[in-house]
């Protein structure tokens, strides 16, 4: 006989519903199993009275053709290897879990960037920087070198002296432009930054990022 | 059953998506027959339609999981494999230009009763119609080719497309009028008032 929890289990129990009485009683799962099995099941039309009923119809008004394009069956090889996708071993992709609310912010992703920018600024203008030194110091080593060498070697050293200083006058002023670029585009980008930041409001969230993932061909046309 | 409760394909979705064999086969019985009549008309007939049934069918198995119920199971299918099918159906209309229409479907065509005239015109309006459709604009193309020759409802329709029933109708009737001035000046107005009735006066 059924218990009074299995009763009030199968009184309320719709197909989709998720009552805890079901993971405790495994006949009541059974029983929750089949009434899920039997709201699911279609069975299919066969397929002559699917033509006939077609056929009693008719064309729908504006429709291009007064009568029906017809249907192919699927070839019995197909249809064995459609079958064959859901074998054992294969199971379905498990369901992603939705993204947390702090990626899916714009807000958040404004603030990131500026972060970003903050922190790695710096660090690539003192890069540059680094650069400059560098070659300030091999200016110096190579200056007393080339003093110090022999009377005969002079006119070559100075050829090539002349050669190696006026790239690297033009490495040095390219680097020193870089490192003016880079601070000034830091500046703007911070600037603009907090302006965008501000600007957008607190409950504009894309709700559901994975929805573009599907991509709509007429994107990529 | 309560306005709540999941619809008959989501259940069949989430058994199937379980592991359960008889659910798949269920869903196969159900749709495989569309996807494989859809992939006849997108990749042509033959193997490369097969191979596309095939694939449309491996990314729903692996995505049944994603499904939540909220449009009608075989467009949401498609949709998934839409790039493919684009794809698919770039490639046949390059490649066949003058018959688009698959010959297997016109041999499957209703001899409509005993005349044999009869049925050769109707294998002629169909030829135009698709050779029309080749000529048309993809987007025309593909609402055309899904609602009226595939049999689509608008709802699965525009949920196949990711549009509005709305935009969908009005494309659609659009689509119409330029495929009948297309198949009227291919067949001359007496071959194809037999086709597109009524068309001018009824929008969808």
């Amino acid at each position: 006989m059924l218990s009074w929890a299995c009763r009030r289990f199968r009184a309320r129990f719709t197909p989709g519903s998720a009552l805890a009485h079901r993971r405790a009683c495994p006949e009541c799962n059974a029983y929750a199993q089949a009434v899920e099995q039997a709201a699911g099941a279609r069975l299919p039309l066969p397929a002559s009275l699917r033509r006939n009923l077609q056929a009693l119809a008719g064309p729908e008004p504006g429709a291009v053709l007064t009568f029906p394009v017809p249907r192919l069956a699927v070839p019995d090889a197909l249809a064995l290897r459609l079958r064959s996708i859901a074998q054992p071993g294969r199971s379905a992709r498990p369901s992603r879990p939705s993204p947390p609310e702090w990626v899916r912010s714009p807000r958040v992703a404004i603030a990131a960037s500026l972060l970003l920018a903050l922190l790695f600024g710096p660090l690539l203008a003192g890069a540059a920087d680094r650069g400059q030194q560098a070659l300030r110091r091999a200016h110096q080593e190579v200056v007393p070198l080339v003093e110090d060498a022999g009377a005969e070697s002079h006119q070559a050293v100075a050829r090539l002296w002349l050669a190696a200083g006026s790239a690297c006058g033009a490495v040095r002023e390219s680097a020193a432009k870089s490192v003016r670029r880079v601070e000034g585009r830091f500046l703007d980008l911070s600037a603009c930054t907090i302006h965008w930041f501000q600007a957008v409001p607190n409950h504009f969230t894309n709700p559901d990022p994975r929805r573009e993932a599907g991509g709509s061909s007429r994107r990529s046309r | 059953m309560n306005a709540s409760a999941p619809s008959p394909d989501l259940l069949l979705a989430r058994r199937a998506a379980a592991g359960r064999a008889d659910a798949w086969d269920e869903l196969l019985a159900q749709y495989s027959e569309r996807f494989y009549n859809l992939a006849v008309h997108f990749a042509g007939a033959g193997a490369d339609a097969e191979d596309l049934t095939q694939e449309i069918c491996l990314r729903l198995y692996q995505n049944l999981r994603q499904y939540r119920g909220d449009v009608p199971l075989a467009a949401w299918a498609l949709r998934l494999s839409r790039n493919l099918c684009i794809d698919h159906y770039r490639s046949a209309r390059r490649e066949r230009r003058t018959s688009a229409v698959s010959e297997e479907v016109l041999a499957a065509l209703p001899a409509g009763g005993e005349d044999p005239q009869a049925a050769a015109l109707r294998r002629q309006q169909l030829r135009a119609v698709y050779q029309a459709l080749e000529e048309m604009a993809e987007d025309a193309a593909e609402v055309v080719l899904l609602r009226d020759l595939q049999g689509w409802s608008l709802a699965e329709t525009a949920a196949y497309l990711d549009l509005p029933v709305g935009t969908v109708k009005s494309r659609l009737h659009r689509a119409r009028l330029e495929l009948a001035s297309r198949v009227t000046s291919r067949l001359g107005v007496a071959g194809a008032s037999a086709l597109l009735p009524e068309l001018e006066a009824e929008p969808c």
